[in-house]
This record gives C-alpha cells, sequence and structure tokens, in this order.
C-alpha cells in the first residue's frame, strides 16, 4: 500500500460509544452492576480492550456500511496465522460502529478460555454460532489458516450453515497486513446474496444447496476483496461519502 | 376444563391454582401435594397425597376424570426436602400420577415441569442451548427431571390423544420461592468460580405460573425453554444484595459445601455446578409458542431475593388489637 493511499484511508472517525469514567467502570465492578451475556462477554473489558488494540494495530476500513448497524451478521475473514486479524477486525468494527464482533474460535481452558469469553470469544461450534447470532451479536468466522496472502483458506461451512439458519447476513471480509506489523487494511464486502432461499419451504431446515452456494460466493468475494488494489479502496471510500442518488446530505 | 395439579402446596403449585381458578373455562380444580397450599384457595380442592400413594391419587383422578393435567410434583433438591428424599418424591410422584392416569379417559394435555438441568453443563456442551440441543444432564436434579419427561412421554405415546408440553424452568426464584440458591445468595459471604465468570439464569415463580398456564391454551407439544431475560454471575449475584464474594478453587467446594450447610443454605450438586459451570438456556421460543415470555429479568430476580422485608408490628398497646 502506498503511503499517500494510507495517509486518507486512514481516517479516525470520532469515537460516539458512550464512554463514562474510571470511577464509573470502577463502581460498576465493585457493584456488579456491569452487564454481562450467557457466553460471557463483559462489555466493560471489551471496550477497555478494544481501546488497547487501537494502540497495537492501525486499521484502514473499507465498506463498514456492509455491516448493520444492529440484528445479527456473521462476518467470514481470511486469515493467514490467524493471531491478529480476528483482534483487528474486532477492533476496527467497534470502532467505527460501536458493535461488539464476537471472534469464534478455541477457547481452551480456564483461566485463558474466561479472559476469551469476557473478550467476547465464542466456542467454534455450530449450536453456538447459531445461537450468538439468533441472540443479535455481529460473529466474525475467520476461514481455515491459509498462508498464501493471495488465497482467502477453506471456509468452515458448518459454521457458514449456522449463520445462515439464524437468517444472518453473511459478509464478507478481507484482512491484509504482516502478523507483526502495525498498519492492517479490512476490506468487507457486500452482504452475499443468494439465489434460492436458505431455508427448505415445508421442513423450514437449512438448504444444504444454499450452504454451497453461500460458501461459493463468500469465498469469490474474499477472492475478489484480497486481489484487488488500493486505487479501488480510494474510490469505494470516495463513493461511501457521496450522498445517495435521490438524497441530500445532511 | 377439569384440571388435576400435582405439587400444588410448593410456591409455583399454588400459584398456578391460584391462576388455573381464576379462569372462566376450568369447571375444576383439584391439587395433590405432600404440603398443603400456600395462600388461601377459593374453587380449588386439595388432597393431601403422599408421593407414591397410588391408591388414593387413583381414587382421586377416577372421580375427577381430569381433561388437564399440570404435572409440577417435582421437587429441587434442598428446596423443600433432602437431595435423597427429593429424588424418590419426585419419582413416586410421576409414577403414581402415570399409573392414575390410566383411569382417565378424558384426558388431552398434560403439561410438565423440568428444568434446564437436563441439558447439562459437560464441557464442551453447549453454553446457550435451546429445544433443539439433546439432554445431557450432568447433575442429580437434571437426570431425575429428564426421567420424568420420558416416563411422560412414553405414557402419552400410548394414549393417541394426549399431548404432552415439556417446560424446562430455569431455576425458580424469587422472595418467597424456596430455592437452594436464593438461601446461599443471601449468606453475609458467598462461594464464586476463581478462574472464570459463569453466568446463570432464573425465572420468577410468577412468570413460571403465567408460563404453565399459557401452555393450558398453547396448541404446540414437546419442550419450551423458561428463561428470564439477562443473565448474572455469581460474584454480581453476591455483590448486588452487598455480599462478600469468596474464590473458590477445586477441592475447597467441599469446605465450602460443609460451611455453607453449617450456615444454613446446603449446597447441592446443581447449584454447585450452577456457579462453577453456569447455566443458561435460549429461552427464544417460549414467546413463539406460548404467547408469553417471562418479563422479570435475572437481575431483578437477584435483586428481589436480597430484598428484606420491613416488620411491621402492630400496637396492641395503642388499641389495634381492640
Amino acid at each position: 500500500m502506498s503511503a499517500s493511499t494510507a495517509r486518507l484511508v486512514v481516517v479516525e472517525e470520532p469515537d460516539e460509544t458512550p464512554d463514562d469514567g474510571l470511577v464509573d467502570t470502577l463502581r460498576r465492578r465493585v457493584t456488579g452492576a456491569y452487564d454481562l451475556d450467557p457466553w460471557g462477554l463483559d462489555d466493560d473489558v471489551t471496550r477497555l480492550a478494544g481501546k488497547v488494540a487501537s494502540l497495537r494495530w492501525s486499521a484502514a476500513v473499507v465498506g463498514i456500511e456492509h455491516v448493520p448497524v444492529d440484528g445479527p451478521a456473521l462476518l467470514v475473514a481470511n486469515r493467514r496465522l490467524g493471531w491478529s486479524e480476528p483482534a483487528v477486525v474486532a477492533s476496527a468494527v467497534l470502532r467505527e460502529t460501536g458493535r461488539v464482533v464476537r471472534p469464534v474460535g478455541g477457547v481452551g481452558f480456564d483461566p485463558v478460555a474466561g479472559i476469551l469469553r469476557r473478550l467476547g470469544v465464542v466456542p467454534a461450534s455450530a449450536d453456538e454460532v447459531s445461537a450468538t447470532l439468533r441472540a443479535g451479536n455481529v460473529v466474525l468466522v475467520p476461514t481455515r489458516r491459509e498462508p498464501v496472502r493471495s488465497r482467502p483458506g477453506h471456509l468452515p461451512i458448518d459454521l457458514v450453515a449456522a449463520g445462515l439458519s439464524a437468517d444472518a447476513p453473511l459478509v464478507p471480509v478481507a484482512v491484509i497486513g504482516w502478523e507483526f506489523g502495525r498498519h492492517w487494511t479490512v476490506r468487507i464486502g457486500e452482504p452475499v446474496i443468494l439465489a434460492r432461499p436458505a431455508r427448505a419451504r415445508r421442513s423450514g431446515t437449512v438448504d444444504p444447496r444454499a450452504v454451497g452456494e453461500a460458501a461459493v460466493a463468500v469465498s469469490a468475494a474474499l477472492d475478489e476483496l484480497i486481489g484487488r488494489g488500493p486505487e479501488r479502496d480510494l474510490k469505494d471510500r470516495v463513493r461511501s461519502l457521496m450522498p445517495a442518488p435521490g438524497r441530500s446530505r445532511t | 376444563m377439569r384440571v388435576l395439579i400435582t405439587g400444588m402446596g410448593g410456591q409455583l403449585g399454588t400459584l398456578v391454582a391460584r391462576r388455573v381458578e381464576a379462569r372462566a373455562d376450568v369447571d375444576t380444580v383439584v391439587g395433590v401435594d405432600l404440603d398443603p397450599p400456600r395462600r388461601r384457595l377459593h374453587r380449588a380442592t386439595f388432597h393431601w397425597i403422599r408421593p407414591g400413594d397410588t391408591d388414593t391419587l387413583d381414587e382421586v383422578v377416577r372421580s375427577l376424570d381430569p381433561t388437564v393435567v399440570l404435572h409440577l410434583g417435582q421437587f429441587e433438591p434442598h428446596a423443600r426436602l433432602v437431595p435423597q428424599r427429593a429424588d424418590v418424591a419426585s419419582r413416586r410422584a410421576t409414577e403414581s400420577l402415570v399409573t392414575a392416569l390410566a383411569d382417565a379417559p378424558s384426558l388431552r394435555r398434560i403439561v410438565v415441569r423440568s428444568g434446564i438441568e437436563v441439558y447439562g453443563r459437560r464441557r464442551g456442551g453447549p453454553i446457550c442451548p435451546d429445544e433443539s440441543c439433546p439432554p445431557d444432564p450432568t447433575s442429580q436434579f437434571g437426570r431425575r427431571l429428564l426421567a420424568t419427561e420420558q416416563h411422560i412421554e412414553v405414557f402419552a405415546r400410548s394414549r393417541r390423544r394426549v399431548a404432552v408440553t415439556t417446560l424446562r424452568f430455569a431455576p425458580i426464584a424469587g422472595y418467597h420461592a424456596p430455592s437452594p440458591l436464593s438461601r446461599l445468595l443471601k449468606l453475609p459471604v458467598v462461594p464464586v468460580a476463581t478462574l472464570a465468570e459463569p453466568t446463570f439464569s432464573l425465572v420468577h415463580a410468577a412468570d413460571a405460573a403465567d408460563a404453565v398456564v399459557a401452555a393450558l391454551d398453547a396448541r404446540a407439544e414437546g419442550p419450551v425453554n423458561v428463561v428470564a431475560p439477562g443473565v448474572v454471575s455469581a460474584y454480581q449475584a453476591a455483590r448486588i444484595g452487598a455480599r462478600v464474594p469468596v474464590p473458590v478453587l477445586g477441592p475447597g467446594w467441599t469446605l465450602a459445601g460443609r460451611l455453607s450447610e453449617f450456615a444454613g443454605a446446603p449446597l447441592p450438586d446443581h447449584v454447585r455446578e450452577l456457579i462453577v459451570r453456569g447455566r443458561t438456556a435460549d429461552g427464544g421460543r417460549c414467546a413463539q409458542v406460548l404467547g408469553c415470555a417471562p418479563t422479570r429479568s435475572t437481575r431483578d430476580i437477584v435483586t428481589e431475593i436480597h430484598e428484606q422485608t420491613v416488620v411491621e408490628f402492630l400496637d396492641i398497646a395503642g388499641g389495634y388489637a381492640a
């Protein structure tokens, strides 16, 4: 990525999430008035971790408008080594939209598992992903590790099917950067639209053909997002700043 | 509609009985239990029957010929009975009911009280199971509830026109509800998990009673999770009541169990599991199937558990007694 492009796209949006002081946070911890969700997500800890993550990673985000403002969404992201990508996407989406992203991964044993659950990590099982989406969360499913930068990696089909079963939009996300580097680019594509209904009409279960179609469409979208150059990012960025046709900017 | 309520003497049974007898479409309400109802009932008839007394229950069923049975006679360990007696009483209550219902030709519906303990909390198991998850209980109470579900299910299969709705409640709590978890949370010092902060859900006894009554009209069969919105951890539940949470690890739970029992709040295995591993479930189907959902959040229920009732003494010398 050229230096000029990086300067243009790394625009720090003002943080619009409610942010009370350290005293209020500490008071909540002492009185037990902080929020947890069934999977253990701790809102205070997650927002603090988001601030720490912004010191470690600087992510340029393109296409943030494709992440729904509310309701469930299944983000499908590529990964190479897989250590930084979930944190990069989660911190970038939190910064841009205020929504907490729930990465899917092996949570292991306590106390590591407890810490990861506080940060929003969801166990990598179709049941958990489906239940988390039904609760209205944004879930991040990484592909299998793929060291070659130009390839997106294999999709976990069972988790894609879980997304369809929860009627969540599938949003491809390309994460580009160097594992030990600071500057990353997150390209978020348009939600995948399927030609056929995701559910079988009679039984209401997820149609395996729809799952296959969704996997192919997400892979293709990831290929396109990973492969395209920074000039396209610039065009998209400018387009997102322009008023929509027939609608005046306020 | 003629309604037979087992477990009418419990908090849930009494609340359900009051709601059922207020309905215009209910002709007769008859209840059985080993304790009398906790509130005054106006239309309902109560029979004091020990669980397992099949002959007496048989007579009651034969004379009533119920169209609906609300089987709430399941005893949570250390709520009203010690674990062993609670398990035996729950088993006998179900067995004698099934035996007696052979003489109920008009029976059309059975609503069974169960619990989300049937899903268990095995390592790697679902954290927030819905009704499609296969039950895999890991506590004595969970295994008993699952056995009851299966017993009723087998009976219903032998009777073509009998529908069964199984309500899997989160732990039922509230200010008046006898619950080992409520007693534990009221101790000045509450044991909590050390390495993690697992969460649990509750359901208020009044919301649970509303769900049972809603199940009278629901056409859906099968299990339905009834869970209050929101979750809390044991640490939060202790701090909401300004109690002191004490982290406990591994073998320390045996000592914590002994000490809490000595303090008047025994720690049965399903409550220990709830604190150490957490317990919640997806209650989304409840609103769809029953048309009602719990309104009080888990945090509100914990707050209610900790609230102290102010006792106002009558001033007899001042003339109230006269």
